[in-house]
């Protein structure tokens, strides 16, 4: 295997030998870690792009990388909102259920004459409904989001399959999936994807809303303490993140042509997965959005790496989670470096 | 956040890279044909042993397959589309075990101008390849007939007993449901019914002349609600019985041999498994094991794949191999739990013969 | 290699250190330091964050090499390569940060490294003998049986001390032993570090707190910019002239009293404040006129911790009414409505309920005032800058940039910042509680006189703190808490420190 296209570029000047407590390693670990460090979670990503190419057909290749967008698409719209709930303290499981919820309601609405708009909001709005729930449930009542993300994950899914009567539910109209359609070499949905990335972004960055999150992300007993409705802002995020994982539910629909309350099994571990390899849930927020990019990039061109290597099917699940040990540790150590130094 | 920017920017500037190059590899030219094949879901055993054989036949049949794994979700099933197009094979294969699914996988395939074949699940504007339930129905009503015919059991005094899993769909009930149907139309006495009016809501057909329950996945299961059930058929009734598959049909007889019925009971199964092969052996009961021969269905998926690339129009359906086991013909098929022979060629099976690949395996009845 | 003998406590000059110089990353820390020490007496080493004094000591403990300049010990030419050469020497260095085995016992803690054995057997009980013995010789009493981890911050301090001076150490340096203790802790370190220079050790400690440097030591130091401005007799110079030397301005602007004015405008009155809890308080009346700094003193938990969080929202279990401004509200349920009606508060803890660490700083300044830097839900970043930078050249807060996160500036100016956020929503009344513990001196002063004029300037301040020093000095009104009533309210020459503390402590233990 030539993992060894990894430089290990040697670390910059250490810093004085001032700091309250050094970590004990020998001094070769503490240059790989280094360097590890430097590249961070971006360098780790080239390293894997540049591994695939050389080991698996056709990666390398315009198709493949639009074949890894396509594949990332709506993984990559529910991680967004799943980034915004780790941020500000939680999990959200439920998308699970929301994903499959959204597409099966859009679905039945079309093949009931609904436009398609219409559709698309209804079906979106049903995961924020669920959002609404969570948050409520959570900041009120005051159970913990896993158990109360979990709940809501019963409901949906099982509601999903009460509304399909558990099959999946073809589109009438086979036209009616128009993200499906590829203009220039690139179906549309990516192009959705990106356009959501951009949105959430903007709103993280330059609005009174996303300041909130941050505040409520870094500290929440003092942002509660500086008039900030903390409890408000929770439901809320929770509200976007039923919303946007419904919303790529509608998305997959028209990928499948079909509503199908058995997608989106993995979905929560998946987003959850690929925020924290961003980093976005360890650094308290601050990165955010570019990290939770590179880390669904990551997680879906290992995917596609490993399937074009033909690796099979159980020698896939140990080489994806040695990976993400090892991306974990490019991206996670700035953090850890950066939190020791505080102390 | 300076290195996520950074690498951000470096994908950017391998996908600009990548827009460069030719759009993938040809795959090396020789006469072998390609075939990329996509399994249901390679974690299950029985889906998995299909996968296996589809790789390990290649070189038997003097074709190459690459192999993906549809993982029993629609949206891989659809990524896995994009890279077997990708590949640019001669024959792509889906198995695609999710439901109405197969339009948008049909459409990518069609539009990429591939020939395709879907196994067991229909894919729009592909070949079909499938076993069939309702023959292994049929064919289990077959063997008993004359069996029960010639002990002089009659519709008066007898009770045809259906094990389903309605949550399955309609095509796997269709066994037990045929089961009754031609049982119904060649022993007199009988209600009529047609296969629709069999469906999950059904419990009783005329006089306790048809009863069905739910299996509930396992033997045991199945063993429970046959408990329950056996109270209302008359003591003295014979009992023609056959499940979804082996376990279904071993929990109705559990129950009827725990209540002294065995003897007045004919049974058979469906896979077959280990456990009904024994009992087709041992057991008096135990009539016949409806054999479905999944783990050779890679022969002759390859052959159909060669058929439809050597130019041939295979039919709307090709069926799977299939045959009735019983007593006697057992040890024709099987040694001990392994397949020696596989039966004569369906029908809509015979062109097969022209491709030359199934008399590779040598092990079809007739080739 | 017996520093402590008991029979006649040595003399003369132990550690001299001769022009000391040391950078970091281009940045000189010590310039030029002169500094001795003779056996018995006791030194504090003063000054300001970054005035040199922890690199100071570093270099004396041997943990840090200096560029240039020379360390003489008992009158020979000293090089340290490490703090162990320095051990060797007679120096031990006892940091803030303790470093122990804490799942072993005191006893092994003490004799670490030196453990009596037979042919390479150790027992327990001669361990613990050994132990017992040397804390009986140097008179410090700590239970040499129980487990390090299981005592209290205190007690392991004095272990450390211990086991330094069974290591024949002629010198003890202590970086800011008293950081974490309890009044009664650190007077009990000090009368053991006092009878320990009876007998000739040596002690030199970082500290900043006034109180203890002339409680404790014989002499001071005043480091300044890597430079030592002062080398003093403790006893011959006055606190003022003291923080004169620290922060290099003149003294009189320091210290100076407050003096009762008069004050007619009601800023905020709370009538009929009652809660049921710890502790009791039962129909508590408080008027705080514009332009007015009263002081709510008392020990911990005698109330005004309560009533703080009480006005801040944060204790809607209180009864009672408020009346800000001319309007009156019931006690806020939640700390939005506190601010609503006009109250800023700072919190006690600026770490946990004050500041959003990982954010910026002029994240942090306009926490309260989001609406005022944007539009309509868009932050206006131009807007927010303006803020930030009004704020911090108003409080002089020391940072290198603005987008800086908070964490990264000193315990002063972070709670700098934490008082600007507040102050940025134009309260009518700021309550804050220990708005300078954990604050260096030199920013205490200047949070201080900012919060003077801001009084000035009409505002009514409510300020609880378990500080009596800072009380008196800070108070127009000094109003005396015990268990959750007013037990007097003093001011001009009745506001003494004595008064006070006897007051707020009487019919206690």
């Amino acid at each position: 295997m030539q993992l060894e296209t990894g430089k290990v570029t040697p670390p910059k000047a250490s810093p004085p030998a001032d700091k309250a407590s050094e970590p004990t390693q020998t001094r070769s670990t503490r240059l790989v870690l280094s360097g590890m460090q430097a590249l961070g979670l971006g360098g780790f990503y080239v390293l894997t792009l540049l591994f695939f190419s050389v080991q698996a057909p056709h990666f390398f290749s315009f198709s493949n990388a639009v074949n890894i967008l396509s594949n990332v698409s709506v993984i990559g719209i529910v991680t967004l909102g799943q980034m915004l709930v780790l941020i500000a303290g939680g999990f959200d499981l439920s998308v699970a259920g929301t994903l499959p919820l959204g597409g099966v309601v859009f679905t039945i609405l079309i093949n009931h004459g609904v436009s398609l708009p219409v559709a698309w909001l209804i079906a979106t709005l049903s995961g924020g409904v669920v959002g609404a729930a969570n948050g409520l449930i959570i900041t009120r009542i005051g159970i913990n989001p896993l158990v109360t993300t979990l709940g809501t994950l019963s409901v949906t899914g099982g509601l999903a399959n009460v509304v399909t009567a558990g099959e999946t539910v073809p589109f009438n109209d086979l036209n009616a999936g128009p993200v499906d359609n590829v203009i220039g070499g690139t179906p549309v949905y990516i192009w959705v994807w990106i356009a959501v990335t951009l949105l959430v972004f903007v709103v993280l960055r330059f609005t009174v809303l996303g300041r909130m999150i941050f505040a409520i992300s870094g500290n929440r007993e003092a942002s509660r303490l500086a008039g900030i409705r903390v409890d408000f802002v929770t439901t809320l995020v929770y509200v976007i993140s039923g919303a946007l994982s419904a919303f790529a539910g509608v998305v997959l629909a028209q990928q499948l042509l079909a509503g199908a309350p058995t997608v989106g099994a993995t979905a929560a571990l998946t987003s959850i997965a690929a925020v924290i390899l961003g980093g976005a849930a360890l650094t308290g927020g601050v990165g955010g959005v570019p990290g939770t990019v590179v880390g669904v990039l990551v997680l879906g061109t290992v995917a596609n790496g490993l399937a074009l290597m033909q690796v099979p099917a159980f020698y896939q699940q140990i080489a994806t989670g040695s990976i993400l040990l090892l991306a974990v540790g490019f991206g996670r150590l700035r953090a850890l470096f950066g939190q020791l130094g505080d102390r | 956040m300076g290195s996520r920017w950074r690498g951000l920017a470096a994908v950017a500037l391998v996908i600009l890279a990548a827009c460069g190059s030719s759009g993938g590899n040809a795959p090396a030219s020789n006469s072998k044909i390609s075939i990329d094949f996509a399994s249901a879901d390679d974690r299950i055993g029985v889906f998995k042993t299909v996968g296996d054989g589809m790789v390990s036949g290649a070189p038997t049949a003097g074709v190459t397959v690459r192999h993906y794994d549809n993982k029993l979700d629609g949206a891989t099933a659809l990524a896995n589309a994009d890279l077997m197009i990708q590949d640019k094979p001669d024959i792509i294969i889906d198995w695609n075990a999710v439901a109405n699914v197969g339009a948008a996988l049909g459409k990518k395939f069609n539009n990429a101008h591939i020939p395709c074949l879907a196994v067991n699940q229909p894919i729009a504007g592909c070949d079909w390849y499938n076993l069939s339930n309702m023959q292994a129905g049929v064919d289990a009503a077959n063997t008993m007939i004359p069996l029960a015919q010639s002990k002089g059991w009659t519709a008066n005094n007898t009770t045809i007993l259906m094990v389903v899993q309605s949550s399955a769909g309609v095509e796997v009930n269709n066994g037990p449901r045929y089961f009754y149907v031609t049982i119904a139309s060649k022993i007199s006495g009988f209600p009529t019914m047609t296969p629709d009016q069999i469906n999950p809501q059904t419990t009783v057909i005329g006089n306790h002349q048809g009863v069905q329950y739910e299996c509930n996945s396992t033997v045991d299961g199945s063993y429970a609600n046959a408990k329950n059930v056996l109270p209302t058929i008359p003591a003295s009734n014979h009992v023609l019985v056959f499940g979804d598959d082996t376990d279904c049909t071993l929990g109705a007889l559990r129950a009827l041999t725990e209540a002294g019925r065995a003897n007045n009971t004919m049974a058979c199964g469906l896979g077959p498994t280990p456990d009904g092969l024994t009992n087709l052996r041992t057991n008096a009961s135990w009539v016949c094991e409806e054999a479905l021969f999944l783990e050779d269905w890679p022969e002759f998926i390859i052959a159909e794949a060669v058929a439809i690339h050597m130019g041939i129009k295979p039919p709307p359906l090709t069926s799977a191999p299939q045959v009735s086991l019983t007593k006697d013909n057992v040890d024709t098929y099987y040694t001990g739990n392994t397949v020696k022979l596989l039966p004569p060629l369906a029908a809509n099976a015979q062109y097969l013969k022209q491709t030359g690949i199934l008399q590779k395996f040598h092990n079809v009845q007739g080739i | 290699m017996n520093g402590a003998s008991e029979k006649r406590a040595p003399t003369g000059e132990v550690l001299k250190a001769t022009k000391l110089a040391k950078s970091y990353g281009g940045h000189l820390v010590l310039k030029h330091v002169d500094f001795s020490i003779d056996a018995g007496e006791i030194v504090a080493v003063i000054g300001e964050n970054g005035a040199g004094k922890s690199t100071f000591a570093k270099i004396v403990a041997g943990a840090v090499l200096p560029e240039s300049g020379e360390l003489t010990c008992g009158g020979r030419h000293a090089e340290f390569r490490s703090p162990r050469d320095a051990l060797k020497a007679g120096i031990a260095y006892i940091p803030q940060e303790l470093a122990y085995l804490p799942d072993v016992s005191v006893a092994e803690n003490i004799l670490v490294g030196r453990w009596p054995h037979r042919g390479g057997v150790t027992s327990d009980l001669a361990i613990r003998a050994m132990a017992a013995a040397e804390a009986r010789r140097f008179g410090i009493e700590v239970p040499v049986g129980r487990r390090m981890a299981s005592l209290t911050l205190a007690e392991r301090q004095l272990v450390e001390i211990l086991k330094a001076l069974t290591r024949s150490s002629s010198v003890l340096v202590l970086d800011e032993p008293t950081a974490s203790l309890t009044s009664s802790e650190s007077k009990n370190l000090f009368s053991i570090l006092r009878k320990l220079a009876r007998t000739g050790l040596a002690v030199i400690f970082i500290s900043h707190r006034m109180d203890e440097i002339f409680e404790v030591s014989d002499r001071a130091v005043v480091l300044r910019n890597g430079e030592v401005v002062a080398n003093v007799v403790t006893a011959k110079v006055s606190r003022s002239e003291l923080i004169g030397h620290m922060l290099g301005a003149a003294a009189a602007e320091f210290g100076e009293r407050r003096d009762a004015g008069t004050f007619n405008d009601p800023a905020m009155q709370l009538e009929g404040w009652s809660l049921r809890g710890e502790p009791d308080i039962h129909d508590f009346n408080l008027t705080v006129h514009r332009g007015e700094i009263v002081c709510l003193f008392g020990l911990r938990g005698s109330g005004g911790e309560a009533l703080a969080e009480g006005l801040a929202g944060r204790k809607p279990k209180f009864e009672g009414t408020v009346v800000i401004d001319g309007k009156r509200h019931t006690v806020f349920r939640r700390p939005a409505a506190a601010r609503k009606a006009g109250i800023g508060y700072v919190p006690a803890e600026r770490k946990r309920e004050g500041l959003v660490m990982p954010l910026s700083v002029y994240a942090n300044l306009s926490l309260l005032v989001l609406r005022l830097v944007s539009t309509a839900g868009w932050l206006r970043p131009s807007a927010e800058r303006r803020l930030a930078v009004e704020l911090r050249d108003r409080m002089q807060i020391r940072m290198r940039s603005l987008s800086q996160p908070v964490s990264t500036l000193s315990g002063g100016n972070q709670q700098k910042v934490l008082l600007a956020s507040r102050l940025a929503s134009q309260p009518k009344v700021l309550v804050l509680q220990e708005p300078t513990r954990g604050v260096d001196v030199g920013a205490r002063f200047e949070i201080h006189h900012y919060l003077r004029s801001i009084a000035a300037q009409g505002m009514g301040v409510l300020w609880v703190t378990t500080d009596v020093e800072e009380a008196v000095l800070i108070a127009d009104r000094l109003v005396v808490l015990r268990e959750g009533a007013v037990v007097a309210e003093l001011t001009g020459t009745s506001k003494t420190q004595g008064n006070a503390l006897e007051l707020a402590t009487k019919d206690a233990a």
